[in-house]
């Protein structure tokens, strides 16, 4: 693994954020930024530089960045939105660690293959099946209404 | 041609089909490990990071305040074994079975055997473990969802207070050239070993210490247990069940590669022997057309 620990200066001046989205399947972006929004189970939560130490579980819902600038440099736009599964929120030193179960970028969503993952998943959950297959289809169902609730946006 | 050069002839086809499904056996196990390596250095870090939280966390609060941080006097511990679906792995299962053994002999309380594996789950019962439960294709089909119920199903068993502890007996997978059997307790959660843990794995920054900072706790620390503990539980369990894959594709995959070493090296005495065989034929039948043709004289 790539040391993440390798923060910019700005960052540690106080300047600006280091954010870290994390999920189980990878690293989901990781870079600068000014401000981040993010679902806390409170209500959405902004986060500027200098923010005090902080935890706290997070909701689906969307997660906004200002002046982002990721970590490759690949990523050249300064404000973008993801939508963001449940999950835990982390901030320490001007490092916002988020760990959820998924996140996608807003802009990206297929739109067309989340609304076949819901009615795939719909259909699933009227038949009668296995327990398992349950639990997968509402997951299933569940990251596909949140995506398209905030493809686009 | 003589008796025995037909037999070994065919006997050398037999090695040689052997070979090809040993060898065929071994890709696939080097693919798989591959695979799962890219499926573990993904999960690595996420898990390692929910570990410094949940450790930072407790470090700042009272045992009472989530039911699954408090000791408990022990009655019945619950096991889940991490086993293989499948055999021909060399000693992988031998060495677990071995290791619940071990368990079993060394403790002082009742013990409770929960199987991943149909493999696993067959060996153990042969043995007289008494397993209570049995989920097959959990390992070789690896998802997380299942790992989650059958984890909320052992965590839900720890809180009505069927059992007291809850252990995972697994494959650690260290390198590549090193897999060794262990057992670690997720039940009761030990904030001491967490500590330590969270520091061994030297992802960290000095800036990033359990415990230094007086952190915000939204919306409050019972709460945020609530949440980030099963999490954490769920990822270990699935961390362990990552590292016992990779050491059974490891063992697979150098077992595999030691039968079709093996296979090699019957063909080549088979071979010797088959050409001596026809040699021999060859020089009888020589000797009686000669024979033959002195007769005629």
């Amino acid at each position: 693994m790539a040391k993440d620990t390798a923060v910019p200066n700005e960052v540690s001046a106080g300047q600006a954020l280091w954010v870290e989205i994390r999920s189980p399947d990878g690293l989901i972006w990781a870079g600068t930024a000014k401000a981040i929004t993010v679902p806390g189970v409170d209500g959405s939560m902004g986060v500027l530089p200098r923010h005090a130490a902080l935890m706290s579980s997070l909701e689906v819902g969307r997660t906004r960045l200002r002046d982002a600038k990721s970590r490759g440099g690949a990523d050249s736009r300064a404000r973008f939105d993801l939508v963001s599964g449940d999950g835990f929120v982390e901030i320490l030193d001007n490092k916002v660690l988020m760990l959820v179960d998924f996140a996608d970028d807003t802009a990206t969503i297929d739109v067309a293959r989340a609304r076949a993952a819901r009615e795939r998943a719909e259909a699933r959950l009227r038949t009668p099946g296995e327990e398992i297959d349950r639990a997968r289809a509402e997951a299933a169902l569940g990251r596909a209404v949140v995506r398209l609730r905030y493809a686009g946006a | 041609m003589a008796k025995g050069t037909k037999e070994l002839a065919a006997r050398i086809t037999g090695v040689k089909n052997i070979q090809k499904i040993t060898r065929a056996m071994e890709m696939v196990a080097t693919q798989k490990l591959k695979r799962l390596q890219g499926r573990a250095e993904s999960a690595g870090p996420y898990s390692r990071k929910i570990q410094e939280m949940v450790a930072r966390l407790s470090a700042s609060v009272r045992d009472d305040l989530s039911p699954l941080l408090g000791k408990r006097e022990l009655t019945r511990t619950m096991n889940l074994v991490v086993g293989a679906d499948k055999g021909l792995c060399g000693s992988y299962n031998a060495n677990l079975v071995r290791k619940v053994q071990e368990v079993v002999a060394g403790s002082g309380n009742e013990q409770v055997f929960h199987v991943l594996g149909s493999k696993g789950d067959r060996m153990l019962r042969a043995k007289g473990v008494p397993v209570e439960a049995a989920y097959e294709d959990v390992v070789e089909k690896l998802d997380f969802i299942r790992v989650r119920n059958i984890t909320r199903g052992l965590v839900k068993s720890f809180l009505d207070g069927e059992t007291d502890e809850l252990r995972v007996v697994y494959t650690a997978f260290i390198s590549a050239g090193r897999q060794r059997t262990a057992t670690v307790r997720l039940l009761p959660i030990e904030r001491d070993s967490l500590l330590e843990t969270g520091e061994a794995a030297g992802q960290d920054d000095g800036a990033q210490e359990p415990g230094n900072a007086d952190f915000i706790i939204e919306p409050d620390p019972e709460s945020l247990l609530k949440d980030l503990l099963p999490k954490f539980l769920e990822m270990r369990v699935y961390s362990a069940i990552l590292e016992s894959l990779a050491s059974e594709f490891t063992a697979r995959r150098n077992a595999m590669k030691q039968a079709t070493d093996a296979a090699d090296d019957m063909i080549n005495a088979l071979t010797r022997e088959y050409n001596r065989a026809r040699q021999e034929s060859i020089t009888s039948e020589l000797l009686e057309v000669s024979a033959g043709a002195e007769a005629l004289k």
